[in-house]
């Protein structure tokens, strides 16, 4: 354990993550991630499966037929057979969960619930530090950009830092932290220097335009937040706070892990989740 | 008197080379032969055959091994190819249309490696420029504006339904394999109790409406696979639109470069449509991931990807001078039409047209190819691949695997190359007319017949230009130089070999390596120069080394093993001479030749051929002996006696008619009873007028006897008889040549069987009158009188068989 890490910890302190499986590909990336960080700050990992009670009632419904995602045939539901598959998921994702753990010695949990998504996952995050998604988890259709388990991580309720992963993405360097001159901004700036020290290069932030805020100032107060931290820091600077501007400038810094404000006033135009469906690395919003 | 005239004298025993004309003291003297002497018709017809273009006159060059026939033939091209043009490149490429045929590009000499160079640096551009095109920001966000068109136009879709399902408390809910639509209530799926609860008409309204989402989504879901379509066709033109901005300059450029090569642009062309069409192989791989060997061979089919814009330069000519001459020496089937290799990979054998390999007529097109035809008629399917590339002109590169239907894997089948050739072959007389009497082809693909003859006349100026090639010989082969007598003496063996005073030996093998060993015993003997001394040892040696047989064979007659008298005088009996030939040596050997008579029917029992050890030709002989007599002496009565003839201690076969003479002296002797002196040996075939013909192997046959003679003591009583015909042959051993001179050995030359069996008898063969009577104390007349009583003994028996059976 280094000096500087115990100097970040006192000011990002994460004791408990919360990872929410539901299978897919990009809550598999989740997991990973999720044992990542848990392994560096030293948390404890819970693993969190929710059987959709929403699918279960649609399989009991006499007239409800499915329909194949790519063949668009029509087919009774199976309602033993959506049981069968969830219990599978479960197990799969029960032995997933408990082989990484163990690998990285992490002390962890994998709990199961049944019942509404958002809410269940809502509920097990109101103890948690740190909420940490997959991008389709719990989609309804193959084409929405994200699924329902993200609604969970940009939930006003949410956990102080949620992370939301896709298929293939770690965390990784360079850490682009935005900037917005407030005081959740400082968190922002906090927690990407905490993800620094424990990877390599230097913290990227991205100052947004703040009215009447010099560049200068903006830089001295990002400083002053990360003090006493010695952090190696680069600035850049986004001329505007349109969704495509930024997306661009994080594809120009080759960014690997964006961390940025929670809440949706950070964008001029657009949601985080419009956000979300444009970038590929894991996106941090801290609260 | 006869034995004087018939006796041949010392310089006809030899002939000397006598330089007189050529004034020189060593080789150092003589002008260097450029010339070929001794094939005037060989040279002819080459030069013939070098010169018509024409197809089917391929020249066949025949004659015995030794007589630098590839040499003569090889430097003849040469000559010819260096005013010849400097034949095309030739080059295959990748065929987009047609795999498995690769196409054959021709181009003026050294421009195919020009243009091999070029393609090779259009890929190492490629392999930037399209990257690049493809990670710029313009390819990025016109990618992403294709994919969010897509995305959009789903999104849309679903997001219609969803909200039209929204408004009517329903949800479409993902199952593990589908899309479900159920009604909610305050967002939640209604549970069956709750369904159940409602009122049928509720119920039946709620249905109807899940059933009318429902047909709206599946109608969306069957929507999409053309939405996927669209947006593939969308994504590939798009990057196609790119590689053709990032290919098309660079081709463009080369195009113009080799414009004039219609074949090039369309390779070029083709090359373009290709790249723009499989853009991504030049693009890095993603980090997949993989294991390190998954991954090396993902860059390892990458690579083999890019080998398809490679040029096999099969044939370069940059750095050839005139027109090629190629001699193959070994011409199997690959080596001649090239091969197509094969490469293994994962465990399958693969090839492609960069494995394609040239064989010497593509190395040879547009000069001269000269080949072994014993070599090649050895090597299978090697003569059939050479007559059908003659016959159709082109070079076709054909798997022999393929070609027997022995396997069955995928290959390549390339563009054959226009082919423009000239073919020596060069090889023996005998497969020279087999082939033209076996192989229809053979005639029609061979037109020029360059034979070479093994010997050459041997007169002042022939001996003169024979000098100047031993000069030549002798400098090419860095010896040291010959003296004028030992250049005679080179050139007495000449004749020597050949057998023939007046000829001289066209085998410069033989004469080089003659040279060869002379230049050794010089050195070894000091000699600043070789000598004839050096030469005579050279020439000895030789002999010696080969000599085993012959010195086995004497031995046996010097220790009357075998039974060979060279003294006294005895009935019916008579020494023979024979030739041996092991190898490359020969020698002569006495055999004794017996013959019986008694009262019979007029047979001669030939005894070799009775127990099939004589050949046809011995055969022959023995019946025109029969002739003979029949002829002479029993022209009014039947010729009543019956004779055996044998070669004593012959346990081999016998051929040839050389010892026709020898048995007929022999068996005159015997009818005649009278001695022949055993201090002769006689060869020489006879013809039914008795006249002594010519033979072969006259020189060994001599030194036969006199090395038997001269063991045992030369007394000056012992001789060869030989037929006056070969006295020309003659080129004897110095040592033969010196008893001669002293008198102790004698060699007679004979024309018929009248003065060969005086020689041998010491008794007149006599001369018949007019009735035909030959006197009475002559041989002839002996024989006569036998023969005549024999007939009346005869009929005397004849008679009084028949009274016997009367009474």
């Amino acid at each position: 354990m280094s000096e500087r890490r115990s100097t970040h910890q006192e000011t990002l302190t994460i004791r408990r993550i919360l990872v929410a499986v539901d299978a897919s590909r990009d809550s598999r990336a989740a997991l990973r991630a999720a044992v990542q960080m848990a392994s560096r700050f030293h948390a404890q990992l819970e693993g969190l499966y929710v059987e959709d009670l929403n699918v279960l009632r649609a399989a009991q419904i006499p007239f409800a037929k499915e329909f194949g995602h790519y063949t668009g045939d029509r087919r009774l539901i199976n309602p033993n057979a959506i049981e069968r598959d969830m219990r599978a998921r479960v197990r799969i994702m029960r032995r997933l969960f408990h082989m990484l753990t163990e690998q990285e010695s992490i002390e962890g949990s994998f709990h199961v619930a049944r019942g509404m998504v958002s809410s269940e996952i809502r509920t097990a995050a109101t103890e948690a530090d740190v909420l940490i998604v997959g991008r389709m988890g719990w989609a309804q259709t193959d084409v929405e950009r994200m699924g329902g388990a993200v609604e969970s991580a940009c939930a006003d309720t949410a956990p102080r830092v949620t992370a939301v992963l896709r298929e293939g993405a770690v965390l990784a360097p360079p850490v682009v932290a935005v900037y917005d001159g407030t005081g959740k901004g400082g968190k922002v700036l906090r927690v990407g220097a905490a993800l620094v020290d424990e990877m390599s290069g230097p913290l990227q932030i991205l100052l947004l335009p703040v009215p009447e805020q010099s560049d200068e100032s903006l830089k001295g107060r990002a400083n002053a937040c990360l003090q006493p931290t010695p952090v190696m820091r680069q600035y850049r600077k986004l001329t505007s706070l349109q969704l495509p501007w930024l997306v661009h400038m994080l594809r120009d810094t080759g960014a690997g892990t964006l961390v940025l404000p929670g809440n949706a006033e950070v964008l001029q135009e657009g949601r985080i989740s419009d956000l979300l469906a444009r970038i590929d690395i894991p996106v941090l919003l801290v609260r | 008197m006869i034995e004087q005239d018939l006796r041949l004298k010392v310089d006809q025993l030899y002939r000397h080379a006598r330089l007189s004309a050529i004034s020189f003291e060593t080789t150092n003297d003589l002008e260097e032969l450029n010339e070929v002497i001794g094939q005037p018709r060989a040279v002819d017809a080459i030069e013939f055959g070098t010169g018509i273009k024409n197809g089917g006159f391929n020249i066949y060059a025949l004659g015995p091994t030794g007589l630098d026939k590839r040499g003569l033939i090889h430097r003849s091209f040469e000559v010819q190819a260096r005013e010849g043009e400097r034949p095309p490149d030739w080059c295959y490429v990748h065929n987009f249309t047609q795999e498995h045929r690769p196409k054959a590009i021709r181009f003026p000499a050294g421009m195919g490696s020009a243009f091999r160079k070029s393609m090779e640096e259009l890929v190492e551009q490629l392999r930037t420029a399209l990257p690049a095109a493809f990670e710029s920001e313009e390819y990025q966000s016109r990618r992403q504006s294709v994919t969010e068109d897509f995305r959009d136009k789903q999104s849309e879709a679903f997001n219609v339904l969803q909200q039209q399902a929204l408004e009517e408390n329903m949800a479409l809910i993902r199952t593990p394999s589908g899309i479900a639509v159920a009604p909610t209530r305050e967002g939640e799926v209604l549970a069956p109790d709750d369904i159940q609860n409602l009122s049928e008409e509720e119920q039946a309204r709620v249905q109807q409406k899940v059933e009318d989402l429902q047909s709206e989504l599946q109608r969306i879901l069957q929507q999409v696979p053309g939405w996927q379509r669209e947006m593939r066709a969308g994504l590939e033109e798009l990057n196609r639109q790119m590689a053709s901005l990032a290919v098309g300059s660079l081709i463009d450029e080369l195009r113009r470069k080799y414009s004039e090569f219609e074949m090039v642009v369309e390779h070029l062309n083709a090359v373009q449509e290709d790249v723009v069409n499989n853009a991504e192989q030049f693009l890095p791989q993603p980090e997949s991931g993989a294991p390190q060997m998954m991954q090396a061979m993902q860059q390892e089919q990458q690579d083999q990807a890019l080998r398809r814009y490679a040029v096999n330069l099969l044939v370069d000519n940059t750095e050839t001078e005139g027109a090629p001459v190629i001699y193959e020496d070994n011409p199997t089937y690959q080596n001649l039409i090239g091969r197509i290799e094969h490469r293994a990979q994962m465990g399958a054998l693969m090839t492609d047209f960069m494995l394609i390999k040239p064989g010497a007529l593509h190395l040879a097109n547009g000069g001269y190819l000269v080949l072994d035809v014993r070599k090649l008629l050895t090597q299978p399917y090697a003569w059939e691949a050479l007559k059908r590339s003659l016959m159709s002109r082109d070079i076709k590169v054909e798997p022999l695997g393929r070609q027997l239907s022995l396997i069955s894997t995928v290959s390549l089948d390339p563009e054959p190359i226009p082919m423009e050739v000239k073919v020596a072959l060069v090889g023996s007389r005998m497969i020279y007319y087999l082939l033209w009497q076996h192989d229809p082809e053979f005639a029609e693909l061979f037109k020029v017949a360059a034979d070479f003859d093994e010997q050459m006349d041997r007169n002042d100026g022939n001996q003169e230009l024979y000098a100047r090639l031993i000069a030549s010989l002798v400098r090419r082969e860095k010896l040291k130089p010959f003296n004028r007598e030992a250049v005679a003496r080179v050139i007495e063996r000449s004749s020597r070999m050949v057998g023939d005073s007046e000829k001289l030996s066209t085998r410069m093998r033989e004469i080089t390596d003659l040279l060869l060993e002379a230049d050794y015993w010089s050195k070894q003997s000091g000699n600043g120069v070789v000598t004839a001394e050096d030469v005579q040892r050279a020439v000895g040696s030789r002999i010696h080394r080969m000599d085993r047989m012959r010195e086995r064979v004497h031995e046996a007659i010097l220790r009357e093993t075998l039974l060979i008298s060279t003294e006294g005088a005895v009935v019916g009996q008579i020494n023979g001479l024979s030739v041996m030939a092991l190898g490359d040596t020969m020698f002569g050997r006495p055999t004794r030749i017996t013959a019986r008579t008694q009262l019979g029917k007029g047979q001669v029992v030939d005894i070799e051929r009775e127990v099939e050890l004589g050949g046809p030709l011995h055969s022959k002989g023995v019946l025109i002996m029969i002739g003979f007599l029949t002829g002479r002496y029993a022209e009014n009565h039947p010729l009543s006696l019956s004779a055996s003839l044998v070669f004593e201690q012959s346990y081999g076969g016998v051929d040839g008619d050389s010892a026709s003479s020898a048995e007929l002296y022999a068996l005159l002797s015997s009818i005649a009873e009278v001695p022949i002196k055993q201090s002769f040996a006689v060869t020489g075939s006879i013809n039914q007028q008795g006249e002594v013909q010519a033979i072969g192997g006259v020189n060994d046959k001599i030194e036969g006897f006199f090395d038997i003679c001269n063991a045992r003591g030369l007394t000056g009583e012992q001789a060869v008889l030989i037929p006056h015909a070969n006295v020309k042959h003659l080129m004897l051993r110095q040592d033969v040549v010196e008893a001669v001179d002293k008198g102790q050995f004698h060699i007679y030359a004979v024309s018929n069987i009248d003065q060969g069996i005086e020689l041998l008898t010491g008794m007149r063969a006599g001369e018949a009158d007019a009735q035909g009577h030959f006197p009475e104390d002559t041989v002839n007349g002996k024989v006569q009188q036998r023969l005549a009583a024999m007939a009346e003994r005869w009929r005397s028996f004849a008679r009084s068989a028949e009274e016997g059976v009367s009474e």
